[in-house]
């Protein structure tokens, strides 16, 4: 149990000819931790989820330098579902369900990698509905007429199906009343507790905070600062640019 | 009545054979995003093998020989020319199927030359009579095997893993991606699901008394207006479309040749198309977009 | 309406692109006094055949093609005409407008006159050309919309003579009267394509007594199944339907008829009848007539004969087929212009196309002799019956004639 669940070391990453996005990242989530990752919109931050996950081609960018691992194995040339076998799941920034189908052929989609038996499915969705009791009732609903935090939760849910190791969730208190922040906030501690890692980023620096061991702020595409999530809390210039705004109505950031 | 009757079982038979088409061009359209012009043309293909296997192979292996060369040659023409251009914009594919959909038939034309073969069904000449309305063999096994198949999708696409997984895609391909769904397989998913239900299709296209001919890849493609009207993104739309189309054809061909120069059946798909493309450009069944929150 | 679309697409903009070139007309006096064009000298005349050699068609084009090769070896070996070889001049054209630019250009300047180009897809390819460089052109396409082309002639009877024979003939065989009336029925293509032969039809249906025209249904270009076509040709009650159909067509409406229980006399055109035919219809070909405007490899008169030396002596292995036929009459009529041209002491291409002019074509008993006029007419208005043997083969019923219906419908129509 040595290795950390992901490693990112010295990631530089481009976007076609245009300016690097990402410039010597060093990252790491240790095991059953979460970690944040903060920083204003156009920082990077989807970019880098994009390079862990594997995501990266499909907007065009290209990684020139650095590596991603997985729980030691190096995954930085793999693509998508090579990554999500390893134990890898993320919840889209935006929260992008597929809207068309219900939320029962959500959380299935989520686990179509796991190739499951009848009972392995059950097993999977059971555990990812104890987290997320609001989708019980909701499982013949089409989820584009879910409510923001019902997709939230969705998204959280499909992405538990192919049972993670390491669990990235990208910006999901966005656009979320603050009621149901602090639901999804329980809900991230519960996955957390059961011993999933997760990376968090998050505009929300407070909540992030609040839950993470560990976080590292993104600026420009570089790392400009990191540490124990408690000490970051106490930092004034992090209090003053993230804690003071607390940016949770800010759209999302592309590049 | 009688006549009416009897146009309106060889214009459903008509309708399924549409709707068979109709619905491989739905499914190559949510699976990978692309109207594939050349559609047509693999129904052409699959005519042209049947035909070719018949003499010297029992009738159901010609079929599957059919269903393997045309399927094969659909997951090439997605592996060379559309996963490459999968970043162009949507005139660029639909250009590019375009440039396919010629070279196809012009690779039909080398292989089997401009004349007519046979017919390429399952069944002969043979009838059944209710009452007055005699019904055809070849009616018969169409409308039969359609319904066979569509269930059939039904089935996959309700029920099974790699059903749901092409339906994930066609809903959002990156949420797909990011589930580890292999994105590129169900383009290819896509694409040789159309292309055997297309070798479907074309034989009873090309059931007695129809036969093959080179102009089989454009009839095929009257099942266009089937799509439009039904909508881009339904299989029941595809389904309810292509019936219209047979219907319009066969009943126009009945009762309206005494107007528009006895071509109106010809045009009238077009003008519903159009109609629907203006009032309701998704389609009767397609949908609006749902818009996330 | 999508039927024009893709190639339309694809070859719309190269054909733009065609429309240059061709051919500087220069003419010499050869040694013995005749005026030489293009393709000339003392000792050779090039002939282009325009056809398709490598493409789509090209087993019975190329076939085709060998009848008319014969047609000059045998010219060739018996000295010539004026003294000179006939050369031909192989284009290939593969059965495609662009590919046909391309030989036509490649060719022109090197040919006094084109002794086959086939199909209209080639032919409104060159077109323009062939009026530009003045070059005279025997033309593979038997219906009355290529006459009209200038410089291009169709030396052989046309689908709406043999069809207007056609009527006449069922009537005879019926003894139809006007008491005891031949109910007619005619099925054509409800456009341009299909108009001259409904027209012909009708036209042959009113001159003849005791046929009366009971239905005459059209179908559109594309359409699949025929079912109300052949209804409405039921139940108006006609014992007798002309098919001015193209082969698919002629399946699907003799098919359907004989599921829904109608089994009419059919006569078609040549032009709707392929023997590939005979495997999907068989057992429906019974009461099934051709009208043909030439004859067959199993006539027995001295132009199948000597075809048939020619075919031994020239070219042995080939094997027989009734293509040969039809590029053995072209090549008939090519040496008999160049010959009448010889007469008058100039191969030049006006020279050709001044011989073209009324010339008399005699094909020694495979079609009765023809009348080239002045290009835009129709050279014959004979054609004879046939029925349909098992390997979809034309066998003939009794002799050529020529109807009086089928001249006065040509007479009327400017033909």
């Amino acid at each position: 149990m040595s290795e950390p669940a992901l490693a990112v070391t010295d990631l530089s990453v481009r976007y076609g000819a245009a300016a690097t996005a990402l410039t010597g990242i060093d990252l790491m989530v240790p095991r059953g931790e979460i970690v944040t990752l903060l920083g204003p919109n156009g920082a990077g931050k989807s970019t880098l989820m994009r390079a862990v996950s594997g995501l990266l081609h499909v907007h065009g960018g290209v990684i020139t330098s650095g590596r991603v691992e997985l729980l030691g194995s190096d995954v930085t040339s793999d693509r998508p579902a090579a990554r999500v076998r390893r134990g890898l799941a993320q919840a889209l920034e935006g929260r992008q369900v597929f809207p068309d189908l219900t939320v029962a052929e959500n959380l299935a989609a989520g686990g179509h990698v796991r190739r499951y038996r009848k009972a392995q499915a059950r097993e999977a969705l059971e555990r990812a509905l104890s987290h997320l009791p609001r989708l019980h009732d909701l499982m013949d609903r089409k989820a584009g007429y879910l409510s923001g935090g019902e997709q939230q939760m969705l998204a959280i849910g499909r992405a538990l199906m192919s049972q993670p190791t390491v669990l990235l969730l990208d910006e999901p208190s966005l656009g979320l009343a603050p009621k149901i922040v602090e639901t999804v906030r329980d809900i991230i501690l519960d996955i957390r507790d059961e011993g999933t890692s997760i990376l968090l980023v998050e505009q929300n620096a407070a909540m992030a905070l609040s839950i993470a061991q560990h976080g590292y702020v993104l600026e420009s595409g570089r790392i400009v600062r990191s540490g124990a999530a408690a000490d970051l809390r106490d930092d004034d210039e992090i209090a003053a640019l993230y804690l003071g705004v607390s940016a949770s109505e800010g759209a999302g950031s592309h590049a | 009545m009688t006549l009416f009757l009897q146009l309106g079982f060889q214009g459903v038979a008509l309708g399924m054979v549409y709707a068979l088409i109709a619905l491989g061009f739905v499914i190559m359209t949510k699976g990978s995003n692309t109207f594939n012009f050349a559609h047509g043309e693999f129904v052409a293909v699959g005519a042209y093998v049947v035909v070719a296997l018949m003499p010297h192979l029992p009738y159901w292996m010609a079929f599957i020989g059919s269903v393997v060369v045309t399927v094969t040659l659909a997951l090439v023409a997605e592996r060379l020319l559309l996963r490459r251009l999968v970043s162009a914009s949507p005139t660029a594919l639909i250009l590019a199927t375009l440039a396919l959909a010629v070279i196809v038939h012009a690779l039909v034309l080398v292989v089997w030359g401009v004349g007519t073969k046979g017919s390429a069904g399952p069944v002969g000449s043979g009838t059944v009579e209710i009452g007055d309305v005699v019904l055809t063999y070849s009616g018969i096994a169409t409308i039969g095997t359609s319904i066979l198949v569509l269930l059939a999708l039904l089935v996959f696409f309700r029920w099974t893993s790699y059903g749901l997984a092409l339906r994930a895609t066609a809903s959002h391909q990156e949420a797909a991606a990011a589930q580890g769904i292999d994105v590129g397989r169900m383009f290819a998913l896509s694409w040789g699901i159309a292309a055997a239900l297309a070798v479907v299709a074309s034989i009873f296209l090309a059931s007695f008394p129809r036969i093959v001919s080179p102009t089989i890849g454009l009839v095929a493609l009257a099942a266009i207006p089937a799509v439009v009207i039904g909508g881009l993104d339904s299989f029941v739309g595809a389904v309810v479309g292509g019936l219209v189309v047979g219907l319009i054809q066969v009943l126009g061909a009945g009762y309206l040749t005494d107007y528009g120069g006895g071509r109106l059946h010809e045009v009238l798909p077009y003008v519903l198309m159009l109609v629907v493309l203006v009032l309701r450009p998704y389609g009767l069944f397609g949908s609006r977009g749902i818009e996330r929150v | 309406m999508i039927r024009k679309l893709v190639p339309t697409l694809a070859v719309g903009a190269l054909l733009t692109l065609s429309a240059c070139g061709g051919a500087a007309e220069s003419s010499s006096d050869g040694t013995d006094g005749v005026k030489m064009g293009p393709g000339v000298t003392d000792k050779e005349i090039n002939v282009g055949l325009l056809t398709d050699y490598s493409g789509p068609i090209a087993e019975a084009a190329t076939s085709g093609s060998l009848g008319m090769e014969v047609k000059f070896d045998e010219v060739n070996a018996a000295g010539g005409v004026c003294g000179r070889k006939i050369v031909p001049v192989k284009a290939d054209t593969k059965y495609d407008a662009q590919q046909t630019t391309q030989a036509y250009r490649a060719n022109a300047k090197d040919m006094l006159m084109i002794g086959e180009v086939l199909g209209s897809v080639s032919i409104n390819a060159i077109k323009p050309n062939v009026e530009r460089d003045n070059m005279p052109a025997l033309a593979i396409s038997m219906n009355t919309a290529t006459l009209e082309e200038k410089n291009i002639y169709v030396p052989l009877p046309t689908f709406e003579v043999e069809l207007a024979n056609g009527v006449v003939w069922a009537a005879e065989q019926a003894g139809a009267t006007e008491e005891k009336p031949l109910k007619l029925g005619v099925i054509t293509e409800g456009d341009e394509v299909g108009q001259p032969y409904q027209d012909a039809v009708v036209a042959a249906a009113e001159a003849t007594p005791g046929v009366e025209l009971v239905a005459k249904p059209t179908y559109a270009f594309g359409d699949q199944d025929f079912t109300a076509q052949v209804s409405e040709l039921k139940a108006a009650g006609a014992d007798v339907v002309m098919l001015g159909t193209a082969p698919a067509e002629t399946a699907g409406v003799v098919g359907t008829s004989a599921q829904l229980g109608y089994s009419p006399q059919w006569i078609a055109s040549s032009g709707s009848w392929f023997a590939g035919l005979a495997e999907p219809l068989k057992g429906l070909l019974n009461n099934f007539y051709v009208s043909g405007g030439y004859g067959t490899l199993a006539d027995d008169v001295p132009g199948i004969a000597a075809l048939k030396d020619a075919l031994a002596t020239y070219a042995p292995d080939a094997k027989p087929s009734n293509f040969q036929v039809g590029g053995w009459l072209f090549g008939e009529a090519t040496v008999a212009a160049l010959k009448q041209a010889c007469e008058n002491k100039d191969l030049t291409r006006e020279g050709v196309i001044a011989a073209l002019e009324d010339l008399k074509v005699d094909y020694q008993g495979i079609t009765p002799e023809v009348d080239l006029g002045d290009g835009d007419s129709i050279v014959s208005y004979s054609s004879r019956m046939n029925t349909i043997g098992a390997q979809g083969e034309l066998e003939a019923v009794g002799d050529f004639y020529a109807s009086d219906a089928a001249k006065e419908w040509g007479a009327a129509n400017g033909f």
